[in-house]
């Protein structure tokens, strides 16, 4: 039995055309109307172009105009469903199809026909229409997405309830979907994050309708907490926000190892500071003693010298050489707790020419006790760096190369430079006694020596000082050497040893 | 009438009797007449300067120079400094420091403090006597001194 209200309704449409009109418009997102018998000819409704981004007054109603603009993989598929629903009519003419937008964008389009048949089965028209389902398939995107995106993603209703969630975070915080879905965000929030999050957050996202990075605790299903950073965006409608979504980043183990490596700079600084303030006041310390012995040994000598013997006199002497030494290992402890760290260092232009000039200057002396030779080839740059501890860094080397030359051997000594991507590499070539290479790492290292001072004089500790300064600009500081075969040192400094430390 | 060189008094602020011994001898070996008084500490020195406590029986002169040691028990010399400068009956009398630090923080102070040199004791004692000596040769021969008789 048909409804009263149905057999009426149809017996509108026929005789009302406003009544299909309003429905065409309305309903549908376009219908065609297609002449099998001459193919080219197919109508199609106005709302089919507008859904498509088309004027319907400048179409010609051609079949072509929609071959034109349909996906190519999507036209095979729909010619061939239409040559299976033409052969069977109970094959249906069904499929989800993309059309280019005039934009530029697909519209996905769920397309369905109906071919009209004469009494002998042939067909002749064709019948179809329309349905836009791209909201569907983005909203279908989006549930994979929520499905197997590794961030941790919630959507929240108006009323501040857990809508949905991506299935990371629930792994990530420990929850099955039934025990937060439809529960009040409030739950989920630590006492202070709660007051936050409604003092602050929510307004914020009422008013501005985003947020970024906010800190938060998470309060996860086994009851443990963590530390999130919060992003969210609203959705409105009629001015009033409809969904919140919000996406998480787990800070836990960040902020942990940022407060401890915070700690840790603390410490390090602390104890970097305590170490250089108790070198310099050992030292001073050291020094006090140093001058009552050689003070008195002096008085004694002074005041008595001509009633000792000769074996006393030398015997003090002795103590003499040896206070002389203790200073100038006190002196060079000194130095080297003086060294600043590399971060209050303050550099600026130094012409490795000139300080390598005052440095043979300095050396005159032994340059004329040795009848050595010193020699630049070729130009020093000018580099970035401490100028008093690059002149450090290369009087210590031109000394040493002087020092440790072969006895029967006049030192000569060549220094020279290149600068290449930004790295200066500065050479000092001895002709000297050369360094054993299991003894190289040695010479670095402070008060070490390979020499007995009746040999060599010196404290030990003018190379560790050099590769110290070396360091703080950022550089490195080698030697190649063979015994016998001089040495060369090298040192590497960045041209700007500020980007380096 | 103008004060002799000669006879000016140093005043030596030490607390090392070793150190004040050492400088004794260097004076005595550097030749220089004028008499030398020693005080052991900060408050001492303060003491002497304005005639009270150990002094206030018997006041000393003023003393034409004075040789300050830093690192003293209770007021240290940055402190003795201090109060020398900011008392007007004593602020013109000249104050060499003579101290075993040469850090830089004391030498800009001692100087920021209104200090008139700085010096850091030498290791060798003739290298003390030879500063001694420069140290003569400059306040007693070369610079003039405040006249005694306005003080």
């Amino acid at each position: 039995m048909t409804h009263y209200l149905e057999k009426e309704f149809f017996t509108l449409l026929k005789e009302d055309a406003s009544v299909f009109r309003f429905i065409k418009a309305g309903a549908l997102d376009g219908i065609w109307y297609w002449d099998l018998d001459h193919p080219a000819h197919e109508w199609m409704s106005p709302t089919f172009w507008r859904t498509l981004g088309y004027d319907p007054s400048a179409r010609e109603h051609l079949a072509s105009e929609w071959q034109d603009l349909i996906h190519p993989d999507d036209l095979q598929v729909a010619l061939e469903n239409f040559q299976m629903h033409l052969d069977d009519p109970s094959h249906p003419y069904d499929q989800v199809v993309r059309y280019r937008h005039q934009e530029g964008h697909w519209v996905w389009i769920r397309c369905r026909g109906m071919a009209i048949r004469d009494d002998a089965g042939t067909p002749h028209r064709m019948i179809g229409i329309h349905i836009d389902v791209t909201e569907v398939q983005h909203s279908r995107a989006i549930q994979r997405l929520y499905e197997h995106t590794p961030a941790l993603l919630l959507a929240l209703t108006a009323n501040h309830t857990i809508e949905f969630v991506s299935e990371r975070w629930l792994s990530h915080f420990g929850y099955t979907r039934d025990a937060v879905i439809d529960r009040e965000v409030e739950a989920f929030l630590t006492e202070a994050s709660h007051q936050r999050f409604e003092a602050d957050l929510r307004p914020r996202l009422v008013a501005d309708g985003v947020c970024e990075g906010e800190p938060l605790e998470w309060i996860c299903g086994d009851g443990s907490t963590r530390e999130i950073e919060l992003s969210a965006t609203t959705e409105h409608h009629h001015g009033r926000v409809t969904r919140t979504l919000i996406a998480m980043r787990d800070v836990t183990e960040l902020n942990h190892s940022n407060r401890a490596l915070q700690r840790r700079t603390q410490q390090l600084e602390r104890s970097n500071k305590d170490l250089e303030q108790f070198a310099f006041a050992a030292s001073h310390e050291l020094q006090e003693p140093l001058r009552k012995i050689n003070g008195f040994t002096d008085l004694v000598l002074d005041e008595d010298g001509d009633k000792l013997s000769d074996n006393s006199l030398s015997y003090l002497q002795v103590v003499q050489r040896a206070v002389l030494r203790m200073k100038s290992l006190i002196d060079a402890l000194l130095s080297f707790s003086l060294l600043q760290p590399a971060n209050r260092l303050t550099f600026q232009e130094v012409d490795l020419a000139e300080v390598f000039n005052e440095a043979r200057g300095a050396l005159s002396l032994r340059l004329e006790e040795t009848g050595g030779r010193l020699e630049v080839v070729g130009d020093l740059p000018i580099i970035e760096g401490e100028p008093t501890h690059l002149h450090h860094l290369l009087q210590n080397l031109l000394s040493n190369a002087l020092k440790f030359h072969k006895p029967d051997t006049p030192p000569h000594v060549r220094v020279s430079a290149s600068v290449m991507d930004g790295w200066c590499e500065l050479r000092v070539e001895d002709n000297g006694i050369g360094i054993e290479p299991r003894y190289q790492a040695r010479i670095f290292q402070v008060f070490k020596r390979l020499h007995g001072r009746s040999q060599y004089q010196g404290t030990g500790i003018g190379l560790a000082l050099s590769l110290r300064i070396a360091e703080h600009h950022g550089g490195t500081l080698n030697v190649q050497s063979q015994l016998g075969e001089g040495a060369t040192f090298i040192a590497r400094l960045p041209v700007h040893p500020q980007e380096h430390i | 009438m103008s004060t002799t060189p000669t006879s000016v008094t140093i005043l030596i602020v030490d607390d090392d009797p070793n150190d004040r011994l050492l400088i004794q001898h260097a004076w005595r070996k550097a030749r220089l007449r004028n008499p030398i008084d020693f005080v052991e500490d900060g408050d001492l020195v303060l003491d002497y300067l304005r005639g009270e406590g150990r002094f206030a029986e018997d006041p000393p002169t003023l003393p034409g120079l004075i040789l300050l040691d830093l690192n003293m028990p209770r007021m240290d010399g940055h402190e003795v400094l201090a109060e020398i400068r900011d008392d007007p009956a004593l602020k013109h009398i000249p104050v060499v420091v003579l101290t075993s630090s040469s850090a830089a923080q004391d030498i800009m102070e001692s100087y920021g403090l209104g200090g008139n040199s700085y010096i850091t004791k030498p290791v060798g004692f003739l290298d003390l006597v030879k500063v001694i000596q420069n140290l003569g040769d400059y306040w007693f021969e070369l610079v003039t001194l405040p006249p005694h008789e306005l003080t």
